[in-house]
């Protein structure tokens, strides 16, 4: 078995409509181990929810990242707690939002905090997908194809699965992919919030945008530049968009 | 010099504002005759400009109103999606009997997502009626809600006066429990306001950009706390 090289890239911009209302960006990400190569990897994305009911949210889309950093730091190393991951995640965010309420008190309290949460990690053998909320989550493969791990959650309106809900383990959605087990490999991973996604005409253009990012980052060296030409792309694509945030991670291993 | 590009190409026609349909199905049968169509015309001429306000404060989505008309025969008053800044209102006669399951299932074929070009956002679908079908409400429900677009909408029903179908009303907005109810508009002034808010509320929730949880329960604390009765006098 070979050993895949892993880099990373992300960036986030404000939302036309959320400068309008001088709203903070209310998403967050991390992408690791950026443009010098790893074994591992770690991309995630977070989406805070925005009104005024959770007016935290972007302190708690960064709790989010932060949290699923530190509850997969030691995950690869014993696969078979996937069943308890979602629960450790949140109880992991919780604690960081209580910390949070404890310095600066609110009326809302954990609530004020919500945020959705996608992300994908890999190790040498291993491949984690993972999602709570709305967003975008999609892995690309030698063969061109770029698939979705996870169905669309079956909720009404621009209702999301969210952090600050009391039972939101339940509704993580996880797929661990083994190496040795599987008859071929995403060499692609590409997460993103919501504000990406719904800026285009539709769900095919989405895609086809997300299969060009794995063309062009068949390029190893030209992803410094892509990291350099992120936020103008996305200022691009929200300003003639969905007007929310918008933010984005890849991760590549060719 | 590497003239490659970067980033994915951002051709003019990948992008798109997001599309809001508004749709309102209002009971025109003869019991709506008098203060009652009045009242509502009155209403939706007045909700219009607060409609256009919200829609103009959220301008990276598209607001697109259409309205049906239901007595005997339901039928469109508006059918072709009208940019909300450019609605104007001709006022609806009242006469005839009460289509409600004739106009949801106009709504529903309207609202087929085969028909809608375009990313969307979940419909806004508003009905309003003081009375009980007299078609065959029951299947015409079913049909409605094969469409997975009208299973996904924000439903606001309007119970106008004191005899109306209010189970029928509960139906059409299927929302679980300490969700929406339908809201009572049992005097002029009461309608005015529903109509109001049923036109506002749901388009401004909808259009701005957030994700939450809640924002059924939310809009649904709304209503009861925005909507209280505004006197006794009852239709």
């Amino acid at each position: 078995m070979n050993h895949l090289m892993w880099k990373t890239a992300g960036a986030s911009v404000l939302g036309a409509s959320h400068k309008r209302r001088n709203l903070p960006n209310q998403d967050a990400w991390l992408a690791e181990p950026g443009l010098d190569a790893g074994s591992s990897f770690l991309i995630a994305v977070a989406d805070g929810h925005g009104s005024p009911r959770h007016h935290r949210s972007d302190t708690g889309s960064l709790l989010a990242v932060q949290a699923v950093k530190e509850t997969l730091a030691w995950f690869f190393d014993d696969p078979e707690s996937l069943p308890e991951l979602a629960e450790d995640l949140h109880a992991l965010w919780l604690q960081s939002v209580r910390e949070d309420l404890q310095a600066r008190p609110c009326e809302e309290g954990v609530v004020a905090y919500g945020s959705t949460l996608v992300a994908v990690a890999g190790s040498g053998k291993h491949l984690l997908a993972l999602q709570l909320g709305d967003g975008d989550l999609l892995l690309g493969y030698p063969d061109g194809a770029i698939e979705r791990p996870f169905a669309e959650d079956d909720l009404v309106g621009e209702e999301t699965y969210s952090l600050c809900m009391d039972n939101a383990a339940r509704f993580v959605k996880r797929r661990l992919y083994n190496r040795e087990q599987a008859s071929r490999w995403p060499d692609f991973a590409f997460v993103s919030t919501d504000g990406v996604s719904k800026s285009f005409v539709d769900g095919e253009a989405f895609a086809s945008v997300v299969a060009n990012y794995r063309d062009l980052s068949a390029d190893g060296n030209s992803l410094k530049s892509t990291v350099e030409a992120l936020p103008g792309w996305l200022r691009e694509v929200t300003d003639n968009g969905s007007g929310d945030d918008a933010t984005l991670c890849i991760a590549t291993c060719r | 010099m590497n003239d490659r590009p970067v980033t994915p190409a951002l051709d003019a026609a990948l992008l798109s504002r997001r599309q809001l349909h508004v749709v309102l199905a209002l009971d025109c049968s003869g019991s709506m005759r008098g203060e009652r169509i009045a009242s509502l015309n009155y209403a939706i001429r007045s909700a219009i400009p607060e409609l256009q306000a919200v829609a103009a404060d959220n301008p990276e989505v598209r607001v697109l109103v259409r309205v049906l008309r239901f007595g005997t025969v339901a039928r469109w008053h508006i059918e072709e999606p009208c940019p909300v800044e450019e609605l104007e209102w001709e006022d609806l006669q009242a006469g005839g009997e009460t289509a409600m399951g004739s106009a949801l299932r106009l709504v529903g074929e309207a609202l087929d997502p085969a028909r809608l070009e375009g990313r969307q956002l979940p419909p806004v679908i508003v009905l309003a009626s003081d009375g009980y079908p007299t078609d065959d409400i029951d299947r015409a429900m079913a049909d409605f809600f094969s469409h997975e677009t009208v299973a996904k909408a924000t439903r606001i029903a309007i119970a106008i006066g004191s005899n109306t179908d209010l189970e029928t009303l509960e139906r059409f907005i299927d929302a679980p429990e300490g969700r929406l109810k339908p809201l009572r508009a049992n005097n002029a002034p009461d309608l005015v306001k529903s109509i109001k808010w049923a036109t506002t509320a749901p388009v401004k929730a909808t259009s701005s950009p957030t994700n939450a949880p809640d924002n059924a329960s939310a809009l649904a604390a709304e209503s009861t706390r925005v909507l209280e009765p505004d006197s006794s006098v009852v239709w």
